[in-house]
């Protein structure tokens, strides 16, 4: 698998959480949010990352961004090293990478006008040369299809729509090439997700964006991302082009994920895996099951399942499954893309 | 669909009083529910669902709130023009609900158990009068065992693992999913006839959200209660109900059965919604629906979804009536005629 | 560009404050504390032309007139030494208001910058100030503020001084619960992103939400200001005689309690409406700042 223009590459990353307690604050146990993941982005693309609750899909986008520091791993963008401080606190930096979150309102400082909110971005980056604020924003207003008036509106005026919109142009005022999107229309009724998805796959061929678009919603990352990664509890599970993922799911959770989502025509319940009888609760991510973390709630659990974690195998092209179940040839990453080592095949 | 519905809700208005004027959010509802059968209420954000729902309750705020038309008749009662101490006696027994995130309806300070027993509790006292003979009943130990087996037993059928100790333990030691199971527990276990339930499972993931919703359509099939869901996902009512009633700024403009609903919508508004969500299949993204929600100060005359739509015609002035389609699927559109 | 920028801005501000007006009024109380307030505000303001006896808040005697029941000429009588009770009450009013912005003033530009500094920081900062507080807190405000009095000279300038050495702290907490909670707000998280400095996210993203609160809490505190003002007055530390202070007028009066009704009880009287006003409108700017979504 040659990637060459890849935009993101992260390896081995971790993230943990130390949980503290007792007296003097000693730490008493650690919240895996991300748990050792190895991905690449290629540039222009869409990346989808789908996981529920805990899965530690959030914490990926935050730590990208340096709002975390990694625990452990590397991250290189654009062939930088982003965990170097002097890189990720450089105003290069934050004006390559950007986010849109997922809650609107909490998204947007409510004591502040839209003019004012995206000033800021504006000012600092010195994007703005004569003084001239206003004539720029309105320029990025258009962008997102909103009217030049709504500079002097405040974030409760606006509908979630609107208020997302407004989050993705203070994203946008800094030019970045790269947008990270953490369930950016979850909080949106579906008749309007529409919009703001179609708006946001129109920029990014326009500007020639790349997206990690983070959600839980699967018939969403279907239509939008042109490869996907199911994350379960700080692990990958599983990683291909999207249309491969949904037709031919390989692990087990990507397939009880996929038969227990709710679904509104007959053709998708035909296509999808039969009903998983779902056992047990999705265990936190503050006491990972060891060995596969999964495998307390898989159908296909078998001994091996409970000792040792599952490498990331490629299955079939560009199709990659980390599950004692398949065999394949194991795939690391490094500075270059990813590298595969061809001996040790498994046998079940 | 025989006999007396259990509930009905009849040519419904409410309007609230809010600083741009008066808000006339709810516009002539009609809906009913029959025994045994589960409804599903479904519309977006703003459409006035929740509404409805309040008003069913009476947890209404009266002033800003008013009811200026309309009936709710529960089994051939008015509820709306029911005492308070009346209608007390049938909210919780009668009807009962589920709210929309777990983990903000208990209390986190009490214990779960406590808090079921008070259910028990209170459904037995409701209507009593005085402080005195709840002080009673409060200290009779035999009623407290009495209540304390029921509740044993109902956390058994929502099928919690070791029901005991879930019993003491307090709302942080449980998952999301734990406390939706203990939600309808609590609301099932004084035997409603109506179970309204407010968007379950949205605050869940989607696997936990799955397993809940098969728990509620296994525990309502027994016991027979009927079931008012409120939601604005279109999967979730596709799976769990038998009939529909589709919403839109405050009207209703749909209802069918749910098979036919999704295999055959009608309205405008419905098509535009089904089309809307992403499908697992593939398809792409489609541009949603046009336009806003309408101002509630302000309405559009005649049909409220008439700026949206891309069939609207002069005739979509006035206001549309319900017509029928088909057995059971009626429309609230000038585009069809009465079969 | 179009001139219509401008116009459209100011327009939307007064909008909100009509929106805010609308929420006020829809309480009876908060329009009477704001009446009260109000009245109090312009009397005290307007003081040396509004009193009928302006003379007599300077040295005065007039022992002819000493000891008068409430008369028109004298609406609240006259004390032992025959001045106008009326017009020492409102030059009171001046004094404990004096008071209550020296004393804020101080107090709250220190208390929000330390909850400020403390919310955000966090760490060994917070841990620092907040236990400082905890430390100011645990004592009672009036004790305190005697303490410091009786040290120094007794009299209203170090009453200011000892009002605001303890009062800081409860704006400093205030802010401090606010500034942690939103912290984590994403709002404050992208203005990191977007690369804005400390100082913008603190006092230009976070302060701006905090300013409602503090608004609110300033209004409260006045009426209890003017409580404290008083009862250090009342105990003899505050305002000296003959200036005129509610409390000090308060205390001289209990001495001819019950005959002399007049001489305590209409400076005391003055001291609660004071106070019922400022909690009333302060209940009341909470609904004004309150924005509601329906």
């Amino acid at each position: 698998m040659k990637l060459a223009n890849d935009i993101l590459r992260v390896q081995n990353l971790k993230k943990y959480f130390p949980i503290r307690g007792g007296l003097f604050q000693k730490q008493i146990g650690e919240v895996k949010a991300v748990d050792d993941i190895s991905f690449l982005i290629q540039g222009g693309e869409i990346f989808g990352l789908i996981g529920e609750s805990g899965s530690g899909k959030t914490t990926v986008g935050k730590t990208l961004l340096g709002i975390y520091r990694p625990t452990e791993g590397r991250i290189w963008f654009k062939g930088k090293d982003i965990l170097d401080p002097r890189v990720n606190h450089s105003r290069w930096f934050k004006s390559e990478m950007q986010i849109v979150f997922q809650n609107p309102t909490s998204a947007l400082n409510p004591r502040r006008s839209v003019k004012q909110i995206l000033e800021v971005p504006l000012r600092v980056h010195l994007i703005v040369k004569n003084g001239n604020y206003e004539g720029k924003i309105v320029e990025l207003l258009e962008m997102v299809e909103l009217p030049a008036e709504y500079m002097a509106k405040y974030p409760h005026a606006l509908s979630g729509g609107e208020k997302q919109r407004v989050s993705l142009t203070r994203a946008l005022a800094v030019n970045p090439s790269f947008i990270i999107l953490d369930e950016p229309t979850s909080a949106l009724d579906v008749s309007v997700q529409g919009k703001i998805i179609t708006l946001l796959l129109k920029l990014r061929g326009d500007l020639g964006l790349t997206y990690l678009f983070i959600s839980h919603d699967l018939g969403l990352v279907r239509n939008v991302a042109a490869r996907t990664a199911v994350m379960y509890l700080g692990k990958i599970c599983e990683v291909a082009r999207t249309q491969e993922l949904f037709y031919n799911p390989l692990h087990p959770y990507t397939r009880m994920l996929l038969s227990a989502i709710p679904v509104v025509s007959e053709e998708e319940e035909k296509m999808r895996p039969a009903k998983v009888e779902v056992k047990g609760e999705i265990a936190s991510p503050v006491n990972v099951p060891k060995g596969c973390n999964f495998h307390p709630r898989c159908n296909y659990e078998m001994n091996i399942c409970r000792k040792k974690v599952p490498m990331m195998v490629e299955v079939h092209e560009d199709h990659l499954v980390s599950c004692h179940l398949f065999k394949g040839n194991y795939l690391g990453i490094h500075r270059y893309g990813w590298f595969s080592r061809s001996c040790k095949r498994r046998t079940l | 669909m025989i006999g007396t519905p259990l509930l009905e809700v009849e040519d419904l208005y409410v309007y609230f009083d809010i600083y741009e004027g008066i808000a006339k959010v709810l516009n002539g509802i009609n809906l009913k529910v029959y025994e045994g059968e589960k409804v599903g209420l479904v519309g977006e954000t703003g459409c006035g669902k929740s509404v409805t729902m309040k008003a069913i309750m009476r947890i209404l705020s009266i002033p800003p709130a008013c009811i200026p038309k309309g009936k709710i008749l529960f089994k051939d009662q008015d509820i709306l023009k029911m005492g308070r101490r009346e209608f007390q006696r049938i909210r919780g027994k009668g009807i009962s609900m589920i709210f929309q995130d777990p983990m903000s309806s208990l209390n986190p300070v009490f214990k779960v158990g406590e808090q079921l027993i008070d259910v028990i509790r209170f459904s037995q006292i409701a209507g009593n009068k005085g402080v005195f003979r709840y002080l009673l009943k409060v200290w009779d130990k035999h009623s407290q065992r009495e209540f304390r087996t029921k509740a044993l037993s109902i956390l058994e059928e929502v099928k919690l693992p070791d029901p005991e100790r879930i019993f003491t333990s307090y709302l942080v030691q449980l998952s999301g999913g734990m406390m939706q199971r203990v939600l309808i527990a609590m609301a099932l276990v004084n035997g409603p006839a109506l179970l309204i339930a407010d968007e379950p499972g949205t605050a869940l993931d989607v696997t936990i959200q799955d397993e809940v919703l098969c728990l509620l359509h296994g525990l309502v099939k027994r016991r027979e209660t009927s079931v008012l869901l409120i939601t604005h996902n279109m999967g979730v009512v596709r799976e769990i109900t038998d009939r529909v009633y589709v919403m839109y700024a405050g009207n209703v403009v749909e209802e069918a059965q749910t098979k036919e609903l999704f295999s055959n919508p009608k309205h405008p508004y419905t098509k535009g919604l089904l089309a809307s969500v992403p499908k697992l299949t593939g398809g792409g993204i489609s541009e949603g629906i046009k336009g806003r929600i309408p101002s509630y100060t302000n309405p559009p005359t005649g049909c409220r979804f008439r700026p949206r739509c891309e069939h609207a015609m002069k005739k979509c002035e006035m206001r549309p009536s319900m017509v029928g389609v088909s057995d059971h699927h009626r429309v609230h559109c000038f585009l069809y005629n009465e079969k | 560009m179009k001139p219509l920028f401008v116009p459209l801005k100011q327009r939307f501000t007064l909008e909100s404050f009509k929106r805010g007006w609308y929420r006020f009024k829809r309480n009876p109380t908060s329009l009477v504390g704001f009446a009260i307030v109000t009245s109090i505000l312009l009397l005290a303001i307007l003081a040396p032309w509004v009193v009928p006896y302006p003379e007599h808040v300077k040295p005065f005697v007039d022992f002819a007139n000493a000891n008068q029941p409430p008369t028109w000429r004298h609406p609240f009588g006259t004390d032992s030494v025959g001045r106008d009770i009326f017009t020492r009450t409102i030059y009171g009013y001046r004094m404990s208001l004096t008071l209550v912005v020296v004393v804020l003033s101080i107090a709250v530009p220190v208390g929000v910058v330390l909850g400020l500094v403390a919310g955000y920081f966090g760490g060994w900062i917070e841990t620092i100030i907040m236990r400082s507080t905890d430390i100011f807190l645990s004592l009672p405000p009036l004790l305190m503020a005697l303490a410091i009095t009786a040290a120094l000279t007794p009299n209203i300038f170090n009453a200011m001084i000892a009002i605001s050495a303890v009062w800081w702290t409860w704006h400093a907490r205030l802010v401090h619960s606010i500034v942690s909670s939103l912290r984590n707000e994403d709002f404050v998280e992208a203005s990191s992103v977007i690369g804005a400095g400390t100082f913008h996210t603190l006092f230009k993203e976070i302060l701006p939400n905090c300013v409602s609160a503090i608004i609110v809490k300033i209004t409260l505190d006045a009426g209890y200001v003017i409580l404290i003002g008083a009862g250090l007055s009342f105990l003899g530390l505050g305002v000296q005689p003959p200036k005129p202070g509610l409390g000090t007028m308060v205390a001289k009066g209990t001495e001819y309690l019950p005959d002399l009704w007049w001489e305590p009880v209409f400076p005391g009287l003055a001291i609660l409406i004071a106070i019922l006003g400022f909690n009333l409108l302060g209940d009341g700017l909470r609904d004004f700042f309150d924005v509601e979504e329906v």
